[in-house]
């Protein structure tokens, strides 16, 4: 049996078994009928290799089915901390997605700013009557940026022109529109026209307002988690 | 709990109960580990694969449509051993000896042919020995012959469910299964002495 055979007995043994080991198996599992079943039978009486098959066949299955089971080394069930890093709330991939969108837009909004797209022209008078408003003492360029739109009047004045100015500025930076929309608010009711440095004071609180919400929502506790 | 229709447990852990899915993870890990153990005859890596394979199970709940879920899962343990027997053979960190050194080591308790060693000490040493020779004789065969003989023979589990496992056809899986089983057989039959009595000829 363990003689080295030569290649030319080895093809022929494989075609040989290529014919019959379908029917062999089929045999060993007892689903092998009618003419099959009988032409089988009929080749294992003159074929000493196919019965040596089906035997050996036979005495695998048997050895095979008394390897018991191996008892798991423990349990695999999942923690909550697991869980929770396998699959992590929807707010916190929310708020994951949202804070990198916003830290882009400020970034292509800080850019287009050092390029000086939205640099208004240095007005004459510099409208330092907005310092009464908190926002403006933050932004006293940004409060410039209503001189740009409408430089004769103080901004505090020009609540009627709001809206118009409003559209303008965005008109011209459409990327701001998420963002100006969704954050400054209190900008705008103060009659503030937004400009890109408020556009980029918003995304800037709302890159920070997102990244808290991903960190208070993150999944949670130490462990190292292999996936 | 276990006569409890799977199928609701199935459904109340894609609803996102975790206790639902680990009443799953408790019924299926003794054969998901067993398969993987009989795949990368490596109890430590074994484990890793089982945990990973429950791991990914977890996160693709959402896709299981119906069927057999132990098939699901063993589906998934499969692809798992898999890629860890490629990037094994990638990066051969131990070689082909060390690995059967390895199982040597590990030897007959842990290749699990004994129960009870104090029954028949010269048993005790034959069934080692007899496991040790199933372990490499498993090793010895391709993958995809190794995962249909583990499936089949020592799992007992149908072609069918074989066929959504593997994903391969009848014809192929069947194909493997006789060409495993008489690889298996070639390689005892070096060590002939080491087969049952009633399994000698």
């Amino acid at each position: 049996m363990n003689k080295p055979r030569l290649l030319k007995d080895w093809d022929e043994t494989e075609a040989h078994r290529d014919q019959w080991l379908p029917l062999i198996l089929d045999y060993q599992d007892g689903t092998l009928e009618g003419s099959e079943q009988q032409q089988l039978k009929q080749h294992l009486a003159e074929c000493s290799a196919c019965t040596a098959d089906l035997e050996g066949m036979r005495q695998t299955v048997t050895i095979l089915q008394r390897l018991p089971e191996k008892p798991a080394p423990r349990s695999f069930t999942l923690s909550p901390l697991q869980a929770r890093r396998l699959k992590p709330s929807p707010v916190y991939r929310f708020s994951q997605f949202a804070a990198a969108i916003a830290a882009a837009f400020l970034i292509f909004a800080f850019a287009l700013d050092l390029a000086g797209t939205f640099t208004p022209p240095a007005p004459a008078s510099p409208v330092a009557v907005v310092t009464a408003d908190p926002t403006a003492t933050l932004e006293p360029i940004g409060t410039l940026a209503a001189a740009a739109g409408k430089p004769n009047s103080g901004s505090l004045g020009g609540l009627g022109g709001v809206q118009v100015t409003a559209a303008n500025t965005q008109s011209a930076n459409p990327t701001a529109i998420p963002a100006v929309t969704s954050k400054p608010g209190p900008v705008v009711n103060l009659g503030t026209s937004p400009d890109i440095r408020l556009v980029e004071l918003a995304l800037l609180a709302a890159t920070i307002l997102f990244s808290a919400f991903a960190f208070m929502a993150r999944p949670r506790g130490p462990g190292r988690l292999k996936i | 709990m276990q006569e409890e229709p799977e199928d609701f447990v199935v459904a109340a852990a894609q609803r996102g109960d975790l206790a639902a899915f680990n009443q799953l993870v408790t019924n299926h890990e003794q054969r998901v580990y067993n398969l993987t153990y009989r795949m990368l005859n490596d109890a430590e890596a074994a484990a890793d694969a089982t945990q990973d394979a429950f791991f990914q199970a977890y996160r693709a709940l959402s896709q299981y449509r119906g069927g057999s879920f132990k098939s699901w899962l063993l589906r998934i343990a499969s692809n798992i051993c898999y890629d860890r027997l490629r990037s094994r053979n990638r990066r051969p960190t131990t070689s082909l000896d060390a690995m059967i050194e390895e199982a040597e080591k590990v030897g007959g308790t842990d290749l699990g042919l004994l129960e009870d060693p104090k029954s028949d000490p010269l048993d005790f040493a034959t069934r080692r020995e007899l496991a040790r020779e199933l372990a490499q004789a498993l090793q010895s065969l391709p993958e995809e012959q190794r995962v249909v003989v583990i499936l089949s023979d020592v799992q007992g589990m149908s072609y069918d469910e074989i066929v959504y496992i593997t994903g391969a056809s009848l014809g192929t899986v069947k194909s493997r299964i006789s060409r495993g089983r008489l690889k298996i057989r070639e390689y005892l039959h070096k060590s002939k002495e080491l087969l049952p009595g009633d399994l000698r000829q």
